[in-house]
Protein backbone atom coordinates (compact mmCIF):
# COMPACT_ATOMS: atom_id res chain seq x y z
CA UNK A 1 0.00 0.00 0.00
CA UNK A 2 2.49 2.42 0.94
CA UNK A 3 6.35 2.08 -0.40
CA UNK A 4 9.38 3.89 -0.60
CA UNK A 5 12.42 2.68 -2.88
CA UNK A 6 15.76 5.02 -2.02
CA UNK A 7 13.56 8.10 -1.12
CA UNK A 8 15.83 11.58 -0.98
CA UNK A 9 14.46 14.82 0.27
CA UNK A 10 16.79 17.37 0.58
CA UNK A 11 15.94 21.07 1.69
CA UNK A 12 16.94 24.53 0.37
CA UNK A 13 20.23 25.15 2.24
CA UNK A 14 21.86 21.44 1.90
CA UNK A 15 19.42 19.88 4.76
CA UNK A 16 18.90 16.08 4.33
CA UNK A 17 15.96 14.83 5.61
CA UNK A 18 15.98 11.79 4.18
CA UNK A 19 18.66 9.94 2.65
CA UNK A 20 17.94 6.22 0.61
CA UNK A 21 14.78 5.51 2.33
CA UNK A 22 13.08 2.06 1.33
CA UNK A 23 10.30 0.24 3.03
CA UNK A 24 6.78 -1.38 2.39
CA UNK A 25 3.54 -1.44 4.13
CA UNK A 26 1.24 -4.20 3.00
CA UNK A 27 -2.59 -3.25 2.83
CA UNK A 28 -3.57 -3.13 6.67
CA UNK A 29 -0.54 -3.00 8.50
CA UNK A 30 -0.01 -0.97 11.18
CA UNK A 31 3.88 0.25 12.10
CA UNK A 32 4.99 2.97 13.88
CA UNK A 33 7.92 5.42 13.08
CA UNK A 34 9.86 6.28 15.65
CA UNK A 35 13.12 8.39 15.66
CA UNK A 36 14.31 11.56 17.16
CA UNK A 37 12.61 14.92 16.41
CA UNK A 38 14.62 15.83 13.34
CA UNK A 39 14.95 12.43 12.42
CA UNK A 40 12.93 12.70 9.56
CA UNK A 41 9.80 11.51 10.64
CA UNK A 42 7.40 14.29 9.51
CA UNK A 43 9.53 14.47 6.67
CA UNK A 44 8.33 11.21 5.55
CA UNK A 45 4.36 11.79 6.37
CA UNK A 46 4.68 14.92 4.56
CA UNK A 47 5.95 13.29 1.26
CA UNK A 48 2.92 10.38 1.87
CA UNK A 49 0.78 13.60 1.84
CA UNK A 50 2.16 15.28 -1.02
CA UNK A 51 2.70 18.07 1.00
CA UNK A 52 6.42 17.91 -0.39
CA UNK A 53 7.29 15.78 -3.10
CA UNK A 54 10.69 13.78 -2.59
CA UNK A 55 14.15 15.07 -4.40
CA UNK A 56 14.95 11.69 -5.26
CA UNK A 57 13.99 8.38 -5.59
CA UNK A 58 9.84 6.79 -5.41
CA UNK A 59 7.24 7.40 -2.97
CA UNK A 60 4.35 4.50 -4.46
CA UNK A 61 0.83 4.45 -2.79
CA UNK A 62 -1.35 1.59 -3.74
CA UNK A 63 1.15 0.83 -6.62
CA UNK A 64 0.99 3.99 -8.22
CA UNK A 65 4.51 6.94 -8.07
CA UNK A 66 2.94 10.29 -6.58
CA UNK A 67 5.61 11.62 -8.57
CA UNK A 68 3.31 11.51 -11.72
CA UNK A 69 0.41 13.19 -9.76
CA UNK A 70 -0.49 16.81 -11.36
CA UNK A 71 -1.09 19.26 -8.94
CA UNK A 72 -4.67 19.28 -9.81
CA UNK A 73 -5.16 15.70 -8.42
CA UNK A 74 -3.75 15.96 -5.42
CA UNK A 75 -6.93 16.99 -3.37
CA UNK A 76 -8.17 13.69 -5.12
CA UNK A 77 -5.51 11.52 -3.97
CA UNK A 78 -5.82 12.85 -0.22
CA UNK A 79 -9.43 11.74 0.03
CA UNK A 80 -7.87 8.37 0.26
CA UNK A 81 -6.02 9.08 3.58
CA UNK A 82 -6.57 10.27 6.96
CA UNK A 83 -4.29 12.41 8.86
CA UNK A 84 -4.32 13.16 12.91
CA UNK A 85 -1.07 15.53 13.47
CA UNK A 86 -0.12 16.25 17.09
CA UNK A 87 -1.50 19.93 17.04
CA UNK A 88 -5.45 18.89 16.32
CA UNK A 89 -6.26 21.32 14.15
CA UNK A 90 -9.73 21.83 14.96
CA UNK A 91 -11.89 24.76 13.25
CA UNK A 92 -12.89 27.00 16.66
CA UNK A 93 -15.84 28.43 14.84
CA UNK A 94 -17.55 25.73 14.41
CA UNK A 95 -18.92 22.43 16.05
CA UNK A 96 -17.37 19.22 16.81
CA UNK A 97 -19.88 17.36 14.57
CA UNK A 98 -19.06 20.48 11.56
CA UNK A 99 -15.32 19.41 12.46
CA UNK A 100 -15.70 15.93 11.41
CA UNK A 101 -17.99 16.50 8.36
CA UNK A 102 -15.29 18.24 6.72
CA UNK A 103 -13.65 15.95 4.48
CA UNK A 104 -17.25 14.47 3.62
CA UNK A 105 -18.18 17.84 2.75
CA UNK A 106 -14.72 18.82 0.43
CA UNK A 107 -15.27 15.39 -1.30
CA UNK A 108 -19.30 16.77 -2.05
CA UNK A 109 -21.71 14.44 0.25
CA UNK A 110 -24.74 14.87 0.69
CA UNK A 111 -26.02 16.39 4.00
CA UNK A 112 -28.29 13.01 5.03
CA UNK A 113 -25.24 11.08 3.80
CA UNK A 114 -22.85 12.98 5.94
CA UNK A 115 -24.96 12.88 9.24
CA UNK A 116 -24.70 8.99 9.31
CA UNK A 117 -21.38 9.02 9.05
CA UNK A 118 -20.32 11.71 11.22
CA UNK A 119 -22.47 10.10 13.79
CA UNK A 120 -20.66 6.42 12.85
CA UNK A 121 -16.97 8.14 13.64
CA UNK A 122 -17.97 10.15 16.79
CA UNK A 123 -19.46 6.84 17.72
CA UNK A 124 -15.96 5.17 17.55
CA UNK A 125 -14.30 7.25 19.54
CA UNK A 126 -16.87 7.56 22.27
CA UNK A 127 -17.68 11.33 21.61
CA UNK A 128 -21.26 10.35 19.98
CA UNK A 129 -22.69 12.92 22.45
CA UNK A 130 -20.74 15.80 22.11
CA UNK A 131 -21.05 16.58 18.52
CA UNK A 132 -23.11 19.80 19.11
CA UNK A 133 -19.97 21.35 20.95
CA UNK A 134 -17.68 23.65 20.60
CA UNK A 135 -14.29 21.83 20.46
CA UNK A 136 -13.04 24.40 23.15
CA UNK A 137 -15.27 22.88 25.67
CA UNK A 138 -13.71 19.65 25.10
CA UNK A 139 -10.41 18.08 26.99
CA UNK A 140 -7.34 18.24 25.12
CA UNK A 141 -7.80 13.98 25.19
CA UNK A 142 -11.13 14.67 23.29
CA UNK A 143 -10.08 17.01 21.18
CA UNK A 144 -7.50 14.60 19.88
CA UNK A 145 -10.25 11.77 19.56
CA UNK A 146 -12.08 14.41 17.46
CA UNK A 147 -9.26 14.60 14.90
CA UNK A 148 -9.23 10.80 14.74
CA UNK A 149 -12.98 10.69 14.15
CA UNK A 150 -12.24 13.84 11.02
CA UNK A 151 -9.57 11.55 9.76
CA UNK A 152 -11.73 8.13 9.45
CA UNK A 153 -14.79 9.73 8.98
CA UNK A 154 -14.49 9.06 4.97
CA UNK A 155 -13.41 5.25 5.66
CA UNK A 156 -9.80 6.08 3.85
CA UNK A 157 -7.50 3.14 3.10
CA UNK A 158 -4.30 4.68 4.84
CA UNK A 159 -4.60 6.65 8.27
CA UNK A 160 -1.15 8.83 9.11
CA UNK A 161 -0.64 10.22 12.15
CA UNK A 162 2.01 12.57 13.72
CA UNK A 163 2.69 12.31 17.23
CA UNK A 164 -0.72 11.89 17.99
CA UNK A 165 -0.18 10.95 21.78
CA UNK A 166 2.24 13.96 22.11
CA UNK A 167 0.40 15.72 24.95
CA UNK A 168 -1.76 13.47 26.43
CA UNK A 169 -1.35 11.29 29.47
CA UNK A 170 -0.31 7.52 28.90
CA UNK A 171 -4.14 5.57 29.59
CA UNK A 172 -5.20 8.02 27.31
CA UNK A 173 -2.64 7.44 24.93
CA UNK A 174 -3.35 3.63 25.09
CA UNK A 175 -6.77 4.27 24.80
CA UNK A 176 -5.77 6.01 20.86
CA UNK A 177 -3.16 3.54 19.73
CA UNK A 178 -6.39 0.75 20.44
CA UNK A 179 -8.32 2.64 18.12
CA UNK A 180 -5.99 3.04 15.24
CA UNK A 181 -5.05 -0.89 15.76
CA UNK A 182 -8.85 -1.70 15.14
CA UNK A 183 -9.36 0.39 12.13
CA UNK A 184 -5.98 -1.33 11.13
CA UNK A 185 -7.80 -4.54 11.63
CA UNK A 186 -10.52 -3.59 9.56
CA UNK A 187 -7.74 -2.84 6.83
CA UNK A 188 -6.83 0.32 6.73
CA UNK A 189 -3.19 0.77 6.83
CA UNK A 190 -2.31 2.85 9.79
CA UNK A 191 1.37 5.07 9.87
CA UNK A 192 2.09 6.41 13.58
CA UNK A 193 5.21 8.48 14.02
CA UNK A 194 6.01 8.83 17.88
CA UNK A 195 8.61 9.13 19.89
CA UNK A 196 6.79 7.48 22.75
CA UNK A 197 8.87 4.60 22.88
CA UNK A 198 7.52 2.99 25.82
CA UNK A 199 3.90 2.92 24.07
CA UNK A 200 5.57 1.39 20.69
CA UNK A 201 6.92 -1.26 23.07
CA UNK A 202 3.67 -2.34 24.66
CA UNK A 203 2.01 -2.68 21.30
CA UNK A 204 3.97 -5.20 19.67
CA UNK A 205 4.01 -3.67 16.48
CA UNK A 206 6.31 -2.98 13.52
CA UNK A 207 8.62 -0.34 13.51
CA UNK A 208 10.39 1.82 11.40
CA UNK A 209 13.42 3.56 13.07
CA UNK A 210 14.94 6.77 11.50
CA UNK A 211 17.90 8.49 12.60
CA UNK A 212 19.08 11.89 10.89
CA UNK A 213 16.94 10.77 7.60
CA UNK A 214 18.24 7.25 7.48
CA UNK A 215 16.25 3.90 8.39
CA UNK A 216 18.25 2.48 10.82
CA UNK A 217 15.81 -0.12 11.97
CA UNK A 218 13.03 -2.17 10.91
CA UNK A 219 11.90 -4.83 12.63
CA UNK A 220 8.41 -6.18 15.17
CA UNK A 221 8.82 -6.22 19.02
CA UNK A 222 7.42 -9.13 20.29
CA UNK A 223 4.09 -7.74 22.44
CA UNK A 224 4.01 -7.16 25.93
CA UNK A 225 3.54 -10.36 27.97
CA UNK B 1 -36.49 9.72 -3.29
CA UNK B 2 -39.76 9.62 -5.78
CA UNK B 3 -39.44 5.43 -5.71
CA UNK B 4 -42.11 4.30 -3.32
CA UNK B 5 -40.64 0.82 -2.31
CA UNK B 6 -43.29 -0.03 -0.20
CA UNK B 7 -46.01 0.09 -3.10
CA UNK B 8 -45.81 -3.87 -5.03
CA UNK B 9 -46.37 -2.75 -8.59
CA UNK B 10 -43.64 0.22 -8.58
CA UNK B 11 -40.84 -2.87 -6.87
CA UNK B 12 -42.30 -5.00 -10.06
CA UNK B 13 -42.14 -2.79 -12.74
CA UNK B 14 -38.52 -1.68 -11.53
CA UNK B 15 -37.57 -5.37 -12.06
CA UNK B 16 -38.87 -5.35 -15.53
CA UNK B 17 -37.09 -2.62 -16.36
CA UNK B 18 -33.89 -4.28 -15.09
CA UNK B 19 -32.01 -4.30 -18.40
CA UNK B 20 -32.46 -0.17 -18.13
CA UNK B 21 -31.26 -0.14 -14.83
CA UNK B 22 -27.75 0.40 -14.85
CA UNK B 23 -28.64 4.09 -17.35
CA UNK B 24 -31.50 4.83 -15.21
CA UNK B 25 -28.42 4.27 -11.81
CA UNK B 26 -26.14 6.48 -13.66
CA UNK B 27 -28.23 8.89 -14.28
CA UNK B 28 -29.52 9.76 -10.67
CA UNK B 29 -25.96 9.38 -9.51
CA UNK B 30 -25.02 12.41 -11.98
CA UNK B 31 -28.31 14.28 -10.65
CA UNK B 32 -27.50 13.19 -7.34
CA UNK B 33 -23.64 14.48 -8.04
CA UNK B 34 -25.42 17.89 -9.39
CA UNK B 35 -27.97 18.37 -6.57
CA UNK B 36 -25.22 18.03 -4.08
CA UNK B 37 -23.31 20.57 -5.88
CA UNK B 38 -26.22 23.29 -5.92
CA UNK B 39 -26.75 22.18 -2.10
CA UNK B 40 -23.22 23.11 -1.65
CA UNK B 41 -23.00 25.94 -3.94
CA UNK B 42 -26.49 27.81 -1.44
CA UNK B 43 -24.85 26.55 1.72
CA UNK B 44 -21.81 28.27 0.92
CA UNK B 45 -23.42 31.44 -0.34
CA UNK B 46 -25.66 31.54 2.94
CA UNK B 47 -22.52 31.36 4.54
CA UNK B 48 -20.59 33.98 2.99
CA UNK B 49 -23.46 36.56 3.76
CA UNK B 50 -23.69 35.47 7.42
CA UNK B 51 -20.09 36.24 7.22
CA UNK B 52 -20.65 39.82 6.23
CA UNK B 53 -23.06 40.53 8.47
CA UNK B 54 -21.23 39.57 11.49
CA UNK B 55 -19.36 42.76 10.63
CA UNK B 56 -21.89 45.13 9.01
CA UNK B 57 -19.74 48.01 9.13
CA UNK B 58 -16.49 46.83 7.76
CA UNK B 59 -19.16 44.98 4.95
CA UNK B 60 -20.93 48.36 3.95
CA UNK B 61 -17.58 50.50 3.78
CA UNK B 62 -16.78 47.86 1.17
CA UNK B 63 -19.97 47.92 -0.81
CA UNK B 64 -20.18 51.75 -0.23
CA UNK B 65 -16.49 52.05 -1.87
CA UNK B 66 -17.74 50.17 -4.53
CA UNK B 67 -20.22 51.91 -4.99
CA UNK B 68 -18.76 55.00 -5.14
CA UNK B 69 -16.52 54.22 -7.80
CA UNK B 70 -19.59 52.48 -10.07
CA UNK B 71 -21.71 55.70 -9.75
CA UNK B 72 -19.21 57.91 -11.32
CA UNK B 73 -18.61 57.38 -14.21
CA UNK B 74 -22.34 56.07 -14.55
CA UNK B 75 -23.15 59.41 -13.88
CA UNK B 76 -20.81 61.09 -15.98
CA UNK B 77 -22.41 58.83 -18.32
CA UNK B 78 -26.05 59.61 -18.16
CA UNK B 79 -24.90 63.60 -17.91
CA UNK B 80 -23.34 63.39 -21.44
CA UNK B 81 -26.55 61.10 -22.77
CA UNK B 82 -28.88 63.68 -21.15
CA UNK B 83 -26.95 66.67 -22.77
CA UNK B 84 -27.37 64.89 -25.78
CA UNK B 85 -30.68 64.67 -25.68
CA UNK B 86 -30.89 68.20 -24.72
CA UNK B 87 -28.92 68.99 -27.76
CA UNK B 88 -31.09 66.64 -30.31
CA UNK B 89 -34.23 68.14 -29.03
CA UNK B 90 -33.22 71.92 -29.45
CA UNK B 91 -35.25 73.42 -32.18
CA UNK B 92 -32.58 74.29 -34.20
CA UNK B 93 -31.58 71.81 -36.46
CA UNK B 94 -35.25 71.39 -38.60
CA UNK B 95 -34.64 74.78 -39.74
CA UNK B 96 -32.13 75.58 -43.14
CA UNK B 97 -31.82 78.70 -45.65
CA UNK B 98 -31.25 78.73 -49.30
CA UNK B 99 -29.23 81.44 -51.06
CA UNK B 100 -30.08 81.95 -54.29
CA UNK B 101 -28.08 83.52 -57.34
CA UNK B 102 -28.23 87.26 -57.41
CA UNK B 103 -29.07 87.03 -60.72
CA UNK B 104 -31.42 84.30 -60.58
CA UNK B 105 -34.70 84.86 -62.93
CA UNK B 106 -38.00 84.69 -61.19
CA UNK B 107 -38.42 81.89 -63.26
CA UNK B 108 -35.45 79.50 -62.05
CA UNK B 109 -36.81 81.40 -58.55
CA UNK B 110 -40.60 79.76 -58.76
CA UNK B 111 -38.67 76.36 -60.42
CA UNK B 112 -36.78 76.08 -56.73
CA UNK B 113 -39.33 76.38 -54.76
CA UNK B 114 -41.64 74.07 -56.65
CA UNK B 115 -38.55 71.68 -55.95
CA UNK B 116 -38.87 72.55 -52.64
CA UNK B 117 -42.40 72.30 -51.62
CA UNK B 118 -43.17 69.39 -53.65
CA UNK B 119 -39.50 67.57 -51.51
CA UNK B 120 -40.45 65.01 -49.19
CA UNK B 121 -38.57 66.12 -46.19
CA UNK B 122 -40.08 70.16 -46.53
CA UNK B 123 -42.80 71.02 -44.27
CA UNK B 124 -43.18 74.84 -45.73
CA UNK B 125 -41.18 77.32 -47.40
CA UNK B 126 -41.19 81.20 -47.46
CA UNK B 127 -39.45 82.93 -50.12
CA UNK B 128 -38.02 86.42 -48.87
CA UNK B 129 -37.22 88.13 -51.97
CA UNK B 130 -33.82 90.68 -52.08
CA UNK B 131 -36.00 93.50 -51.79
CA UNK B 132 -37.59 92.13 -48.85
CA UNK B 133 -34.38 91.53 -47.47
CA UNK B 134 -32.99 94.43 -47.30
CA UNK B 135 -36.49 96.28 -45.97
CA UNK B 136 -36.23 93.41 -42.84
CA UNK B 137 -32.17 94.43 -42.92
CA UNK B 138 -32.71 98.27 -42.56
CA UNK B 139 -35.69 98.18 -40.23
CA UNK B 140 -33.44 95.75 -37.96
CA UNK B 141 -30.29 96.99 -38.31
CA UNK B 142 -30.74 100.93 -38.21
CA UNK B 143 -28.52 101.33 -40.77
CA UNK B 144 -31.23 102.34 -43.00
CA UNK B 145 -29.82 105.95 -44.27
CA UNK B 146 -26.48 104.21 -44.87
CA UNK B 147 -28.17 101.60 -47.05
CA UNK B 148 -29.97 103.80 -49.29
CA UNK B 149 -26.58 105.05 -50.43
CA UNK B 150 -25.83 101.34 -52.06
CA UNK B 151 -26.32 101.70 -56.17
CA UNK B 152 -27.61 97.97 -56.07
CA UNK B 153 -29.42 95.58 -53.68
CA UNK B 154 -26.30 93.16 -52.46
CA UNK B 155 -28.93 90.92 -50.81
CA UNK B 156 -29.90 87.28 -52.82
CA UNK B 157 -32.93 85.82 -53.25
CA UNK B 158 -33.35 83.51 -49.99
CA UNK B 159 -35.50 80.72 -49.38
CA UNK B 160 -36.73 79.25 -45.73
CA UNK B 161 -37.53 76.55 -45.08
CA UNK B 162 -38.77 74.84 -42.69
CA UNK B 163 -38.46 70.57 -42.25
CA UNK B 164 -40.84 67.77 -41.29
CA UNK B 165 -40.31 66.53 -38.13
CA UNK B 166 -37.14 66.88 -36.46
CA UNK B 167 -34.50 65.26 -38.53
CA UNK B 168 -31.31 63.45 -37.77
CA UNK B 169 -28.14 65.77 -37.83
CA UNK B 170 -26.95 63.07 -40.32
CA UNK B 171 -30.07 63.36 -42.60
CA UNK B 172 -29.90 67.16 -41.86
CA UNK B 173 -26.72 67.49 -43.42
CA UNK B 174 -27.20 64.69 -46.34
CA UNK B 175 -30.24 67.34 -47.53
CA UNK B 176 -28.22 70.17 -46.82
CA UNK B 177 -25.97 68.62 -49.70
CA UNK B 178 -28.34 67.52 -52.04
CA UNK B 179 -29.98 71.35 -51.69
CA UNK B 180 -26.86 72.74 -52.16
CA UNK B 181 -26.27 70.81 -55.83
CA UNK B 182 -29.23 72.17 -56.79
CA UNK B 183 -29.42 74.93 -59.98
CA UNK B 184 -28.88 78.57 -58.60
CA UNK B 185 -28.57 77.72 -55.49
CA UNK B 186 -25.58 79.31 -54.18
CA UNK B 187 -25.30 78.19 -50.46
CA UNK B 188 -27.31 76.03 -47.41
CA UNK B 189 -27.12 77.36 -44.16
CA UNK B 190 -27.72 75.57 -41.27
CA UNK B 191 -27.12 75.33 -37.63
CA UNK B 192 -24.94 72.21 -38.27
CA UNK B 193 -21.72 73.89 -36.62
CA UNK B 194 -23.71 74.36 -33.39
CA UNK B 195 -24.73 70.43 -33.83
CA UNK B 196 -20.95 69.23 -34.77
CA UNK B 197 -19.99 70.98 -31.55
CA UNK B 198 -22.44 69.28 -29.46
CA UNK B 199 -21.44 65.85 -30.92
CA UNK B 200 -18.04 66.53 -30.26
CA UNK B 201 -18.11 67.74 -26.75
CA UNK B 202 -20.96 64.50 -26.51
CA UNK B 203 -18.31 62.50 -27.62
CA UNK B 204 -15.70 63.93 -25.52
CA UNK B 205 -17.63 63.25 -22.47
CA UNK B 206 -18.36 59.61 -23.53
CA UNK B 207 -14.59 58.56 -23.73
CA UNK B 208 -13.93 60.29 -20.75
CA UNK B 209 -16.85 58.38 -19.41
CA UNK B 210 -15.69 55.04 -20.84
CA UNK B 211 -11.82 55.60 -19.58
CA UNK B 212 -13.39 56.70 -15.65
CA UNK B 213 -15.04 53.27 -16.01
CA UNK B 214 -12.43 51.55 -16.94
CA UNK B 215 -10.09 53.12 -14.21
CA UNK B 216 -12.63 52.56 -11.68
CA UNK B 217 -13.45 48.92 -12.45
CA UNK B 218 -10.14 48.57 -12.09
CA UNK B 219 -10.32 50.45 -8.74
CA UNK B 220 -12.96 47.86 -7.64
CA UNK B 221 -10.96 44.66 -8.33
CA UNK B 222 -8.61 46.38 -6.17
CA UNK B 223 -10.80 46.75 -3.37
CA UNK B 224 -12.87 43.68 -3.42
CA UNK B 225 -8.90 41.82 -3.60
CA UNK B 226 -7.73 43.91 -0.67
CA UNK B 227 -11.12 42.80 1.04
CA UNK B 228 -10.74 39.06 0.43
CA UNK B 229 -7.13 39.07 1.16
CA UNK B 230 -7.32 40.04 4.42
CA UNK B 231 -10.67 37.27 4.47
CA UNK B 232 -8.40 34.68 3.45
CA UNK B 233 -5.48 35.72 5.97
CA UNK B 234 -7.99 35.52 8.70
CA UNK B 235 -8.93 32.29 7.74
CA UNK B 236 -5.53 30.60 6.95
CA UNK B 237 -6.17 27.71 9.62
CA UNK B 238 -10.05 26.68 8.06
CA UNK B 239 -7.74 26.45 4.44
CA UNK B 240 -5.12 24.59 5.76
CA UNK B 241 -7.57 21.78 6.96
CA UNK B 242 -9.58 22.12 4.18
CA UNK B 243 -6.32 21.22 1.84
CA UNK B 244 -5.24 18.59 3.90
CA UNK B 245 -8.41 16.72 3.58
CA UNK B 246 -8.91 16.68 -0.05
CA UNK B 247 -10.62 20.25 -0.99
CA UNK B 248 -9.66 20.96 -4.04
CA UNK B 249 -8.37 24.37 -5.51
CA UNK B 250 -12.00 25.33 -6.55
CA UNK B 251 -13.88 24.38 -2.78
CA UNK B 252 -11.77 26.26 -0.89
CA UNK B 253 -11.95 29.45 -3.05
CA UNK B 254 -15.47 28.61 -3.19
CA UNK B 255 -16.70 30.90 -0.08
CA UNK B 256 -14.21 33.80 -0.76
CA UNK B 257 -15.62 34.01 -4.17
CA UNK B 258 -19.02 34.44 -3.32
CA UNK B 259 -18.02 36.81 -0.38
CA UNK B 260 -16.64 38.85 -3.15
CA UNK B 261 -19.79 38.40 -5.51
CA UNK B 262 -22.37 39.96 -2.40
CA UNK B 263 -20.07 42.72 -2.13
CA UNK B 264 -20.18 43.82 -5.31
CA UNK B 265 -24.27 43.30 -6.34
CA UNK B 266 -24.48 45.32 -2.77
CA UNK B 267 -21.89 47.48 -4.39
CA UNK B 268 -24.07 47.65 -7.19
CA UNK B 269 -27.41 48.23 -5.28
CA UNK B 270 -26.08 51.50 -3.41
CA UNK B 271 -24.65 52.67 -6.81
CA UNK B 272 -28.28 52.75 -8.10
CA UNK B 273 -29.69 54.01 -4.64
CA UNK B 274 -26.80 57.17 -5.29
CA UNK B 275 -27.64 57.84 -9.36
CA UNK B 276 -31.23 58.05 -8.65
CA UNK B 277 -30.89 59.97 -5.57
CA UNK B 278 -28.48 61.99 -6.99
CA UNK B 279 -31.22 62.36 -10.16
CA UNK B 280 -34.09 63.20 -7.77
CA UNK B 281 -32.69 65.56 -5.87
CA UNK B 282 -31.74 67.17 -9.95
CA UNK B 283 -35.09 67.00 -10.77
CA UNK B 284 -35.90 70.69 -10.37
CA UNK B 285 -33.19 72.42 -11.52
CA UNK B 286 -33.60 70.19 -14.80
CA UNK B 287 -36.53 70.91 -15.73
CA UNK B 288 -36.46 74.60 -15.53
CA UNK B 289 -33.96 74.08 -17.49
CA UNK B 290 -35.60 72.18 -20.15
CA UNK B 291 -38.43 75.13 -19.93
CA UNK B 292 -35.83 77.74 -20.39
CA UNK B 293 -34.66 76.10 -23.71
CA UNK B 294 -37.97 74.67 -24.40
CA UNK B 295 -37.08 71.94 -25.09
CA UNK B 296 -38.98 68.90 -24.69
CA UNK B 297 -36.49 66.76 -23.30
CA UNK B 298 -35.90 64.05 -20.87
CA UNK B 299 -32.67 62.85 -18.95
CA UNK B 300 -31.35 59.85 -19.22
CA UNK B 301 -33.70 57.38 -17.36
CA UNK B 302 -32.75 55.71 -14.01
CA UNK B 303 -34.32 52.49 -14.33
CA UNK B 304 -34.49 48.93 -14.09
CA UNK B 305 -31.66 48.44 -16.45
CA UNK B 306 -29.61 50.51 -15.25
CA UNK B 307 -29.96 48.80 -11.71
CA UNK B 308 -29.92 45.58 -13.53
CA UNK B 309 -26.62 46.60 -15.51
CA UNK B 310 -24.81 48.51 -12.06
CA UNK B 311 -26.16 44.99 -9.58
CA UNK B 312 -24.39 42.77 -13.40
CA UNK B 313 -21.30 44.75 -13.31
CA UNK B 314 -21.36 45.12 -9.47
CA UNK B 315 -21.27 41.24 -8.98
CA UNK B 316 -19.02 40.74 -12.21
CA UNK B 317 -15.89 42.78 -10.95
CA UNK B 318 -16.25 41.46 -7.44
CA UNK B 319 -16.28 37.87 -8.28
CA UNK B 320 -13.35 38.55 -10.48
CA UNK B 321 -11.74 40.65 -7.70
CA UNK B 322 -11.80 38.18 -5.23
CA UNK B 323 -10.76 35.46 -7.56
CA UNK B 324 -7.77 37.08 -8.41
CA UNK B 325 -7.09 37.83 -4.75
CA UNK B 326 -8.12 34.57 -3.23
CA UNK B 327 -5.88 32.62 -5.95
CA UNK B 328 -3.06 34.37 -5.20
CA UNK B 329 -3.10 34.04 -1.65
CA UNK B 330 -3.82 30.73 -1.47
CA UNK B 331 -0.85 29.48 -3.36
CA UNK B 332 0.67 30.69 0.19
CA UNK B 333 -1.37 28.90 2.24
CA UNK B 334 0.51 24.82 2.36
CA UNK B 335 -0.28 23.06 5.30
Amino acid sequence: MIRFEQVYKRYGGGHEALAGVSFELVAGEFAFLTGHSGAGKSSLLRLILLLERATQGQVLINGRSLSRLHRSQVPHYRRNLGVVLQSHHLLLDRSVYDNVALPLLVSGYRPRAIGRRVRAALDKVGLLERGADNPLQLSSGEQQRVGIARAVVHTPRILLADEPTGNLDPELSAEIMALFSAFSDIGVTVLVATHDVGLVGAMGKRQLCLNSGRLVGDHRHAPAA
Amino acid sequence: MRRRPESDGAARSAVGRGGRQGARTHHLRWRDRLAAAADQHREVAVQSLRRMRADPLQSLATMLVIAIALALPVTLYLAVDSFQRLAGSLDTGDRMTLYLALDTSGGDIEGVRHRLVGHPAVAAVTYVSPEQGLEEFKRRSGFGAVLDLLEENPLPPVMMVDLRGSPAPDTLEALAAEMAGWDAVVDVELDAQWLARARAIAQLGRQLALALGAALAVGVLLIVGNTIRLAVENRREEILVLKLVGGTDAFVRRPFLYAGLWYGLGGGVLAWLMVAGGRWWLQHPLERLATLYQAQWTVAPVDGLLLLALVGGGGGLGTLGARFAAGRQMRNIDP
